[in-house]
């Protein structure tokens, strides 16, 4: 398929939808419309709630999903969406990896339903997956919120129907590449020397570690990364159990390898849901 | 080359990062967020003209990180641009350990295949060389004999005394520069400090190589299969930190970007590192160099053994800049330094074989 064939003049024709998610990364293409204004052109909007009052058009080339599932509707809704979607993209730390709605599924649903609604029975909500639990994702954009040089090779990509470049290596590299200090080593013992970078993919062009904070992790695990060295590492800079769980579960506590290094605090304690990877 | 060694006495630096900066564009390696970068410099900077200083090392000025190699155009046929790489560069206070990887990198980006884009860069660049009066607890560089002292293949080179400096004129390129600035020659007595203070930075260095380094070869095929290899790569992120630090890497990768337009776009080249699993990836996903253990052997061998097999010139010049750099904690294992130490890596490799018992390796055939 080549980009003429797809249905709209050339154009991609691009919906948007929105799951459990703070719309931050939604909000970010409206900031690109403004920033690459050109690669937008690449796309014709036949459903974007933020941006527009327009009803569906099925079925799209190309479905953005943000936020993650965490009610049985959203199973639903999604698996309408995977029909009528040539492809599907994780839009988000949240669609990619669960996000920060999922540091929830490290408690009892009861617990954390208790603490905001007085009458949890009326609550129907379960733990927060990202999107590949359910649907076939085609592509994803990680980060927390997605960033804008990889959003424009993903969409420049399906536009000229050829696989995207997504980095799949280290934080570190891109790290290192901006001749930063490297904040694990320098900043010994404080709470910004915690960083991630070692393990969570690139892509973000190190913006946070660029601006001295520590990397949360937001983009989810790299290609191979040794979490148990990581573990070990926080370990031996005098970090508590509870700072890595917590750590861990920031952002991508949903993926296999970092669900590994949260149990580290957890131990045989992990929830059920958790030992499967074990 | 062949050159009247001329010693001239600098009251400041600034004067001459003055006359410098008139023809070139003036790097050095200045302060950055507690540490030290090469950066573009002017006559009020600040230089620091210590050992290995700076966390990336020179290479990047010659070599970027990040280089347009043209852009291309669909239109009247395929339209091709190429950047023009005239300008003028000077490095200021690279030390001598970085001079001797611009040497290998000489080879690696030379010969047969020669890269332009390296060349270009090169030949315009004046290397203004720092000799080390102090040496880092991480370096070895005294074990290859690529410092404290830089004795050749330098335009100017700098040696800090106690009052002032000693300025060595190496190349046509040097005297051109100096010529200007009317300086005295150096005194008997400024000479003797210099070779002294060299002197007193050479027997400071403690880090030794355990293995001279003629024997490197043999010592790496014997120990091939060798069980420290196996809780040493265990310990290790595979970051590519150390690869990416190292004064003598040369790996890139190049992609081309397009234009939204989709009729134009740029060939781009960015530093790649063969500690990463997509690095010796192939069609289909194949890869040559899978398990964590072998991107690790293969970075050890390479730098302390392959590429003086393959270029004449050691892959190692001692800077210790992996050792600085390598994000892995040291204190955990009882070690002294961090894991990518290649004076560690060997020691480990020497140590009886009873004591890895119970470690099992997978078993490959040394080049």
């Amino acid at each position: 398929m080549t980009a003429s064939a797809n249905s709209n003049n050339g154009k991609v024709k691009t919906a948007v939808f929105k799951f459990t998610c703070c719309a931050g990364c939604q909000f970010a293409l409206l900031y690109f419309f403004d920033q690459l204004p050109e690669t937008l052109e690449l796309l014709d909007f036949v459903y974007f709630k933020m941006a527009r009052r327009k009803e569906l058009d099925e079925p799209y080339d190309l479905a953005l999903i943000e936020g993650g599932v965490s009610t049985p509707e959203h199973i639903e809704q999604l698996k309408a969406i995977r029909k009528q979607a040539k492809t599907l993209v994780a839009f988000g730390a949240c669609a990619a990896h669960g996000g920060v709605p999922s540091i929830k599924d490290w408690q009892r649903e009861l617990a954390v339903e208790e603490r905001v609604y007085p009458d949890p029975l009326l609550i129907n909500s379960i733990k927060v997956s990202p999107v590949d639990e359910f649907v076939k994702v085609d592509h994803y954009l990680r980060g927390c919120p997605i960033d804008e040089v990889e959003f424009m090779e993903l969409i420049r990509s399906i536009a000229s129907d050829k696989s995207p470049y997504i980095r799949e290596h280290p934080v570190c590299v891109e790290c290192k590449l901006r001749n930063n200090i490297c904040i694990l080593l320098m900043r010994e013992g404080v709470q910004e020397s915690m960083c991630l970078g070692p393990v969570t993919r690139a892509g973000c062009r190190a913006i946070c570690t660029s601006n001295m904070r520590a990397c949360f992790g937001c983009r989810g695990p790299m290609s191979n990364p040794n979490i148990p060295e990581m573990v070990r590492t926080f370990k031996a800079k005098g970090f508590s159990a509870k700072d890595i769980e917590m750590r861990f579960t920031e952002y991508a506590g949903m993926s296999t390898e970092f669900s590994e290094g949260a149990r580290a605090y957890y131990g045989r304690k992990a929830p059920y849901y958790h030992r499967k990877a074990a | 080359m062949k050159s009247k060694i001329k010693a001239l006495k600098l009251e400041n630096l600034n004067i001459l990062i003055e006359a410098v900066s008139q023809k070139y564009r003036a790097y050095g390696p200045v302060a950055k967020d507690g540490e030290h970068a090469f950066k573009v410099i002017d006559p009020e900077s600040k230089l620091y003209l210590g050992c290995a200083a700076t966390m990336l090392p020179a290479k990047y000025i010659l070599q970027p990180v990040w280089q347009d190699l043209y852009s291309f155009k669909l239109g009247n046929g395929f339209q091709i641009e190429e950047p023009r790489l005239d300008e003028k560069l000077a490095v200021f206070g690279i030390s001598p350990c970085d001079v001797n990887a611009l040497l290998a990198l000489d080879r690696v980006f030379g010969g047969k295949f020669a890269d332009p884009y390296y060349w270009k860069r090169r030949e315009n660049t004046l290397i203004v060389a720092a000799n080390c009066t102090e040496v880092s607890k991480e370096s070895f560089c005294t074990s290859w004999d690529t410092g404290p002292e830089l004795y050749s293949n330098y335009d100017l080179l700098i040696t800090e005394l106690s009052d002032g400096y000693i300025l060595e004129v190496g190349s046509a390129k040097g005297e051109n520069v100096v010529a200007q600035l009317s300086l005295a020659e150096a005194t008997q007595d400024d000479l003797n400090e210099k070779t002294a203070r060299l002197d007193s930075a050479r027997a400071n260095t403690e880090k030794k190589l355990p293995v001279a380094p003629d024997n490197l070869h043999q010592f790496f095929r014997e120990r091939f299969n060798h069980p420290a290899w196996v809780p040493n790569s265990d310990a290790c992120f595979s970051c590519g930190n150390c690869t990416i630090v190292c004064p003598t890497c040369y790996c890139f990768d190049i992609r081309d970007e397009i234009m939204p337009s989709r009729n134009a776009g740029v060939r781009r080249s960015e530093w790649d590192s063969c500690q990463l699993l997509e690095f010796a990836e192939v069609g289909f996903r194949a890869n040559f160099r899978r398990p964590r253990i072998d991107r690790f052997k293969h970075r050890t061998i390479h730098k302390l053994s392959w590429m003086k097999q393959q270029y004449g010139l050691t892959g190692c010049v001692g800077c210790g800049r992996c050792v600085r750099w390598c994000p892995s904690w040291p204190e955990r294992r009882g070690r002294v330094t961090s894991l990518a130490d290649p004076v560690e890596i060997i020691a480990d490799l020497m140590e009886p074989l009873e004591k890895y018992k119970g470690v099992e390796i997978p078993v490959r055939e040394a080049a």
